[in-house]
């Protein structure tokens, strides 16, 4: 009885040491790094991670390959840990131990990054994380989720040598809508343009643009919107969706999004009420360097027009007129009737 | 210059594509901000680097200057290769910026104590030209910087060079000077860098590790829940936010695989209902500008989701900043919900989900 009795402090100290070391708060300065190097060079590099909770955390170090699905730049990492020779995870080593944090700390922890000699000229991606993934004690509760964090630093390296940067315009589209004699039709804003670029080349490019809303005589500007206001790259051999809404009133649209609402709705259809005639032209500059700026240029005209609040207050406007007839000869009827 | 022209839809219509140019030329010549340098990593620094070789990367004073007032900043970089006679490197600032060559000019840019070039000016373009082959890859330029009045921001000045074509940009960050010129005045001045975090709280925003759905029954679906504080202070750019069960064997279970020992995953947007065993979880938005994807988007599909056992996009941000601090009211509400049925078999059930988070290259 003695004895089971010391196992079982012993095991209540030793969980309760496991919680105090639990932490889920993490952050990490800055969140991308960029370089471009040339094979066979090393260079160390930095960050800052924080422990931004009132417990103290052990964390450990991640380095994993990324890729990305689709155009939408959707991360898939390499989770196998077994990185090849020519790819980023494996060029990089951590120069610094497992953080012990306390509350409210931050540290700064180094790397180094060593490309090997004859790596070929391109962009490669990985990304180092900074994990705290504690599992639960299950002994103690009968159904639990464990939770855990893992942010990431992006790394982001360009091999010197045979760099090629080859844009392709992939499209130029507005998707809501249906055509009618040559316009696009909308019912309500936002018309969100979709730009869609690739890379054909193995280093990255970083396009600037304008998607540029006037009136159908092109003589007023309706809206100038920065095609890349997040400095995107398009990477090699993706395709990259870059999208542009155009909107009067973004804040009651927002609001409707969030509360699909009947009134949220018709605030967001006044205050976004742009019935007319429109012309959307796309300028982008895929930013190659040096003398090998690539333009493109593309339009779209549309319409936008509320057609199916109309059909609606149409379709009232008819209820209503249908409702008082019934009840003008109903009320003929009673009369009849009482006569 | 080669330009190609693909304009399927105004062919032939020469004041579209005038116009175009016009826009695209407007848009090289103005100066775009950037969250980091491209190409060569260019560093600005307010202390001159006395050692040779340089070392570039080491910035001892951030390029934090008032506004409308000289400067001198010593801009480095470390190029591809050692420069060669006629070399050029361009630095290019801002409209408004006025520049010259420091008092004491560079004209050993390598500092190998051997003369190399000069730098002139013309207009907002500061050109060091080389007239002699470097010994070192590692140069600095010393350039006399001045700001326009009264607009405190964060300015990108961009490098070329004429060797191996590298190019890159580096950040200057000017404070509004203005106010009265009293001699006892002192000016306050911060730099933030790029952050991006993750916290994990209870309902009560308390930091937590784990959600605890409690004594499972045969008549009732239990649930719990927690928040999600993805945050991040950069003002363009973007993140990722995904979620992954970690657990040795994916789902909830008693450790060991196989269907006797686990709660079963409920289908995609399908609600989980007392009585039939289920697992699944759901996911509100408040406030934050994190939208959630996929099946995780409620708006279309409603109903509870399975946990992935593999890494799959949960949210995703559409623009920064996004404030991320716990209980500032921006966060994802997760709701994981379970219930058994007479075939649950009994013992204490586990699963370990782990949400990761990356800025978008």
């Amino acid at each position: 009885m003695k004895k089971h009795l010391f196992f079982t402090v012993l095991l209540c100290i030793f969980f309760a040491v496991l919680a105090v070391e639990k932490s889920f708060a993490s952050a990490v300065s800055p969140t991308i790094y960029d370089y471009s190097l040339d094979p066979g060079q090393t260079i160390r590099s930095d960050f800052t991670v924080f422990n931004n909770d009132q417990n103290p955390a052990d964390y450990y170090f991640r380095i994993v390959n990324i890729d990305y699905l689709d155009d939408t730049a959707e991360p898939v990492f390499d989770l196998d840990e077994s990185p090849g020779e020519y790819t980023l995870a494996s060029w990089i080593r951590r120069l610094s131990k497992d953080p012990s944090m306390q509350p409210m700390t931050k540290e700064q922890v180094y790397f180094e990054i060593s490309v090997p000699e004859g790596t070929p000229a391109g962009t490669y991606t990985a990304v180092v994380f900074f994990v705290n993934d504690d599992t639960p004690a299950a002994e103690f509760n009968p159904a639990n989720v464990g939770l855990g964090t893992n942010v990431g630093v992006l790394y982001i390296v360009t091999v010197q040598g045979d760099n090629t940067q080859i844009p392709e315009f992939v499209e130029f589209e507005l998707n809501e809508g249906f055509n009618f004699l040559g316009y696009r039709i909308m019912n309500l804003p936002p018309a969100t343009f979709e730009t869609r670029l690739k890379n054909i080349g193995n280093t990255y490019f970083m396009p600037q643009g304008k998607v540029i809303v006037r009136d159908s005589g092109r003589n007023n500007i309706k809206s100038d919107m920065d095609l890349n206001p997040d400095s995107h790259r398009v990477l090699p051999g993706k395709i990259r969706l870059y999208t542009n809404p155009f909107l009067k009133d973004q804040s009651s649209y927002v609001s409707y999004k969030r509360d699909s609402t009947i009134i949220n709705h018709l605030k967001y259809a006044f205050k976004n009420l742009s019935i007319g005639k429109y012309n959307a032209e796309l300028s982008v500059d895929t930013r190659v360097t040096g003398d090998q700026q690539i333009v493109y240029s593309e339009q779209i005209n549309f319409i936008i027009f509320p057609y199916k609040l109309i059909t609606a207050i149409i379709l009232l406007l008819i209820l209503l007129f249908v409702l008082r007839k019934v009840l003008k000869r109903d009320r003929k009827d009673k009369r009849k009737k009482s006569r | 210059m080669n330009i190609k022209y693909f304009n399927s839809r105004s062919k032939g219509k020469i004041t579209r594509v005038f116009i175009a140019l016009l826009i695209i030329l407007f848009s090289l010549y103005v100066p775009i901000q950037k969250a980091e340098a491209t190409g060569i990593q260019v560093y600005a620094d307010l202390t001159q680097d006395v050692a040779s070789p340089h070392v570039p990367s080491t910035v001892t004073t951030q390029p934090l200057i008032a506004d409308n007032t000289s400067t001198d900043i010593y801009y480095s970089y470390d190029a591809t290769s050692v420069f060669a006679n006629t070399d050029t490197v361009i630095f290019t600032f801002p409209a408004g910026f006025t520049i010259a060559s420091c008092t004491a000019a560079t004209t050993d840019a390598d500092n190998d104590t051997t003369p190399d070039g000069s730098g002139s000016v013309s207009s907002t373009q500061y050109t060091y030209t080389f007239t002699a082959a470097t010994t070192d890859t590692e140069v600095e330029f010393c350039i006399d910087t001045t700001s326009p009045t009264a607009t405190a921001s964060n300015y990108s000045v961009s490098m070329s060079s004429t060797n191996d074509s590298d190019f890159g940009a580096v950040m200057v960050y000017a404070y509004d000077d203005a106010g009265p010129t009293y001699q006892n005045r002192i000016n306050v001045t911060a730099l933030v860098t790029p952050i991006l975090a993750l916290t994990i709280t209870d309902t009560s925003d308390t930091e937590t590790d784990d959600c605890d759905l409690g004594v499972l029954d045969i008549v009732s679906v239990n649930t719990c829940a927690y928040r999600l504080y993805p945050g991040t202070n950069q003002t363009t750019g973007t993140s990722t936010l995904q979620i992954d069960d970690i657990s040795t064997n994916a789902g909830l279970t008693k450790g060991a695989g196989g269907d006797s020992d686990d709660i079963d995953n409920t289908a995609a947007n399908t609600d989980v209902a007392g009585g039939t065993e289920g697992n699944g979880i759901v996911a509100t938005e408040t406030g934050t500008s994190y939208d959630l994807q996929g099946n995780y988007d409620d708006s279309g599909s409603p109903g509870d989701d399975p946990v992935p056992s593999s890494l799959t996009t949960f949210a995703q941000t559409s623009s920064g900043p996004i404030d991320g601090t716990v209980g500032g009211g921006n966060y994802l509400l997760v709701t994981h919900r379970a219930a058994a049925d007479t075939g649950t078999e009994t013992g204490a059930y586990v699963q370990t989900v782990q949400y990761t988070v990356v800025a978008d290259p």
